[in-house]
């Protein structure tokens, strides 16, 4: 009896010290919840590995880099999450500019513009000189129609990468669209430098040399344009206008035609040649190519222009005089649209500014 | 004006859409989103002979020395930047155009009476040598308001021409007291209007053979009631030249002539109040619709321009939108400065030019008859050589001889802080010259115009003169608080001839203003405007000299006089002054009245 109890305890002591060595083994050799949660990442299993990166987050708050490998992960299927993420880093860390660069992805897709202008503006803060976050803002702004807020980053970006031929495509832009065409030739004309087959660069060529005055110049460029787009209404109605410019009437009259055979109802292209129909005195046939498009666009001044003097010089005095009054009425409604830079702050109204 | 501001033109305005937005939008944006993810960080003929220049400086040798005076405040005080006009006056009647000079002066809020400190006005004695005197200290000019635009004529049919200034301020009229001097009897004759004048003109408007005065005004500015205007730029605050439509527009004025040389307020009687005040700066008057009478076309800065056609009973309609002169050929309101008035084209009637602010074109109203103009500006190659310059002074003259009329214009911009403009949009910019291309288009010749045109100078008002008599037009330019220039035109093509008429009023005012001169010799029909102005606050000689080409054959020329009478002057020679008076025969000149 005595040596049956000595037999069996020394096997259940050899179970117990098994299992417990297989525990301490499972225990010591089983993935922890990070690796896991990369494991499960790494194979697709997204959900899992959110599940294991929050737990483990929960446990290990201050490990910033792995909750940027969170919010990395959560980006393509929940960029709120991904951002709740993202703005709990601090900026003392090192994964800040990281996470900051993320968050100004997400905003900017989701076109939430003040989060990306707030993003982009810290990211500029912490790493300067850096051309995508230039050139990121200045198309933010251009987005928004801040031009003059975007002139100064387009110029960055410029700046910053010199070789790039759209930087300076959108430098151009910025300068058009602050009523400054005739500063559109110097970045233009180095994007062609850079890149000679973009086309927006020729076409905007085109436009800003007809505008500052160099219709020969235009004329080239308009040309290089439709020797590949011939379809592009717009840069033929350009060539149109720099002809005109030339005193090249008739040709003018015939690029604007094969424009309007093209898109016989686009109203710039019937404006032009209205203008040169009138210049010939062709009026009554000016107002029969005018009359028609007045139900759609009698809400634009220039087609309503065109057309008071196409109806006077035809012999419609009367309606003219309608349309022209239609002008004024437009231009009061328009009045509070006028251009930001006209209401021009005012300190002491009434007398000399201290 | 001016004004305004560096960015005047509305959202609203139209222009082609460009190709490259939506590409660019579309490329940029990727791009933009792979940085940040990617972790990257002329066809004009040669002027003159081909080897000199077409306008020589000839300011030293002049001995004109005139600076004008309106420095910039901190605050930038609106009316400085609009600087001063001249005109040419025969005060002596010698035959010779002596120069007025309208001067400015540095701005102070509260300027006691003038002192000895203070600048004038000037006026400059032509000697007929090429040399001229200053002569203002003795001929009793002595104004130091700060003048502005300026009108000359003889208002009062003595013989002797009189000259309207108006000024920031109190506006004057110097009567020629046929001595060599002159008395101020603005407030006598009753034409002492006050405020922010800019240009003025004379014209018979009510064809009673004496000269009315149409009084073009600003803003409602002066010195103890100034509104000023400040800008933001890049975090800095800056003081500017206020926008038009900040301010208050002033009425103009009509000051109607009793005859006896005394005038009355005839604005209201005219029917000018049904129109609103505007921001006015150029004017011209001229028979714009060919119908007898004498119309008023005004400028104005950043609002629709004015057409006052003149109903023949005193009566004045303001006519500009009917007539297609209020706006653009976009319908956009512009900023206008000056205006001139000829016969472009060579179908006789005349023609509008306005200058216009910068980004926009200046603008050039062809008269297609019956009181209507269509704006052919870039059929005549106007538009895009204009858009990067702002326009002040014009004069359409004809430098060449060649019988069609020429076109100058004085740029220069009204803000002079680079830091609140583009690149290209600089304060000084350069005078250009535009040679008429048989009545078709212009093409700009200023690059072989002479060293002057290759300057960037704050062009102001300008004027025409055959100041030598030689037989070619010349041209005094002013300049914003800079030196004045008198080019002398050396084009002297030795084929191509002029004629120089002078015309004399009977019936119709001594003057002769707002006569309608037409030349024919052979096919070739010529027609000019004797105005009482021209240009930006400015006044050409009164005596025509009219190109004729290389014709030698004696022109028939046909006077409509002010009131509509016409007469006929027949077989008129090249190469000489013609005295024409209404009624008479034309006066026979000695042979040293003669010019090459």
């Amino acid at each position: 009896m005595i040596a049956f109890h000595k037999k069996n305890s020394f096997w259940i002591r050899a179970a117990l010290i098994a299992l417990l060595a297989v525990g301490v083994a499972f225990i010591a050799f089983r993935p922890n919840r990070l690796e896991q949660a990369r494991k499960d990442a790494a194979r697709g299993a997204t959900y899992r590995a959110t599940k294991q990166y929050i737990a483990y987050l929960d446990e290990s708050p201050e490990d910033h880099g792995v909750r940027l490998e969170l919010a990395v992960l959560l980006k393509p299927r929940d960029s709120e999450a991904a951002l709740e993420q993202l703005l709990k880093i601090p900026p003392s860390t090192p994964e800040y500019p990281e996470a900051i660069r993320h968050v100004a992805h997400i905003a900017i897709v989701g076109e939430q513009d003040e989060l990306a202008e707030d993003a982009l503006q810290k990211l500029d803060q912490v790493r300067p000189n850096d051309a995508g976050v230039a050139l990121s803002l200045a198309e933010l702004y251009y987005r928004r129609a801040r031009y003059d807020q975007s002139l100064p980053w387009a110029r960055e970006a410029v700046r910053l990468q010199p070789d790039r031929a759209l930087s300076r495509l959108l430098l151009a832009e910025v300068l058009d669209n602050l009523k400054r065409p005739g500063d559109m030739l110097e970045p233009l004309r180095k994007a062609i430098e850079l890149d000679s087959d973009l086309y927006p660069a020729h076409a905007n060529l085109a436009y800003a040399l007809q505008y500052s005055g160099n219709p020969e110049e235009a004329e080239t460029e308009a040309r290089w344009c439709l020797a590949r787009q011939p379809e592009d209404i717009r840069v033929r109605r350009w060539l149109a206008m720099i002809l005109r410019d030339r005193g090249e009437y008739d040709a003018a009259l015939n690029e604007i035609r094969l424009a309007i055979a093209g898109a016989p109802t686009d109203v710039d292209c019937r404006i032009v040649e209205a203008d040169l129909l009138l210049f010939r005195r062709e009026a009554e046939e000016a107002y029969n190519a005018l009359i028609p498009l007045y139900r759609v666009h009698s809400n634009r001044r220039d087609y309503l222009s065109s057309l008071a003097r196409a109806a006077a010089m035809s012999g419609r005095r009367e309606e003219s005089r309608r349309y022209q009054q239609e002008i004024v009425q437009i231009m009061e409604e328009q009045a509070a649209e006028v251009n930001p830079s006209l209401t021009v702050p005012k300190e002491s109204p009434t007398g000399m500014r201290p | 004006m001016l004004m305004s501001l560096a960015m005047r033109v509305s959202k609203t305005d139209v222009r082609p859409r460009r190709l490259g937005t939506i590409w660019y939008q579309m490329i940029v944006t990727v791009i933009g989103l792979i940085y940040l993810t990617a972790h990257h960080p002329s066809e004009a003929a040669p002027l003159g002979d081909g080897n000199s220049d077409t306008f020589v400086d000839a300011t030293e040798e002049s001995r004109i020395q005139f600076v004008h005076n309106s420095p910039f405040t901190p605050d930038r005080h609106t009316h400085l930047a609009f600087g001063s006009g001249i005109g040419w006056i025969d005060f002596d009647s010698d035959d010779l155009p002596d120069l007025y000079a309208a001067q400015g002066v540095p701005f102070e809020p509260k300027r006691s009476s003038a002192g000895p400190e203070s600048v004038s006005d000037c006026l400059y004695r032509n000697l007929g040598n090429g040399r001229f005197r200053d002569i203002s200290n003795v001929c009793g000019l002595n104004d130091n308001d700060y003048s502005m635009g300026l009108a000359v004529g003889d208002f009062d049919n003595d013989g002797f021409q009189d000259i309207h200034v108006t000024n920031f301020g109190l506006n004057r009229l110097l009567g020629n007291n046929g001595d060599g001097t002159f008395t101020e009897i603005a407030a006598a004759s009753g034409v002492a209007d006050a405020g922010f004048g800019a240009s003025c003109t004379w014209a018979d408007l009510d064809d009673d053979g004496s000269l009315d005065l149409f009084v073009v005004n600003y803003v409602k500015l002066d010195s103890d009631n100034y509104e000023l205007c400040t800008i933001e730029h890049n975090g800095g605050r800056y003081g500017i030249t206020c926008h038009p439509r900040s301010l208050l527009p002033t009425r103009d004025v009509l000051f109607r002539s009793h005859g006896d040389g005394r005038f009355s307020d005839g604005t209201e009687r005219a029917g000018m109040p049904q129109s609103p005040a505007a921001q006015g700066l150029g004017v011209v008057a001229a028979d714009l619709d060919a119908d007898g009478d004498i119309d008023v076309y005004v400028a104005n800065d950043s609002v629709a321009n004015d057409l006052w056609m003149n109903q023949g009973n005193g009566q004045l309609s303001n006519e500009a939108m009917s007539s297609g002169t209020a706006f653009n050929r976009a319908g956009q309101r512009e900023a206008g400065m000056g205006v001139v008035v000829g016969d472009v084209d060579g179908d006789g009637l005349p023609d509008l030019f306005v200058t216009n602010y910068y980004g926009e074109t200046n603008t050039l109203y062809r008269n297609e008859a019956a009181g209507f103009f269509l704006d052919v500006t870039d059929e005549f190659g106007l538009g895009s050589s204009s858009r990067l310059k702002l326009g002040f002074g014009t004069s359409l003259f004809d430098f060449d001889n060649d019988g069609w009329l020429d076109l100058f214009v004085a740029n220069g911009h009204v803000h002079d802080r680079p830091e609140i403009l583009g690149e290209n949009e600089t304060f000084a910019q350069r005078p250009q010259l535009f040679q008429n291309q048989g009545g078709r288009r212009f093409t700009e010749v200023s690059d072989s115009a002479g060293p002057y045109f290759q300057r960037h100078v704050v062009g102001r008002s300008c004027a025409v003169a055959d100041y030598d008599r030689d037989g070619w037009q010349d041209l005094a330019i002013g300049h914003l608080n800079s030196s004045l220039v008198l080019l002398h035109n050396e084009a002297r093509d030795p084929r191509m001839k002029s004629l120089r008429i002078q015309l004399i009023g009977v019936r119709s005012n001594r003057n002769a203003i707002g006569a309608v001169v037409d030349v024919r010799i052979g096919e070739q029909r010529l027609t000019r405007f004797r105005t009482g102005s021209s240009g930006y606050l400015s006044c050409d000689e009164g005596c025509l000299t009219i190109g004729v080409g290389t014709s030698e054959t004696p022109a028939d020329v046909t006077i409509r006089w002010p009131g509509g009478e016409s007469q006929t002057f027949r077989s008129l020679h090249s190469g000489r002054r013609h005295v024409l008076i209404e009624g008479r025969q034309a006066l026979q000149l000695a042979d040293d009245d003669r010019f090459p």
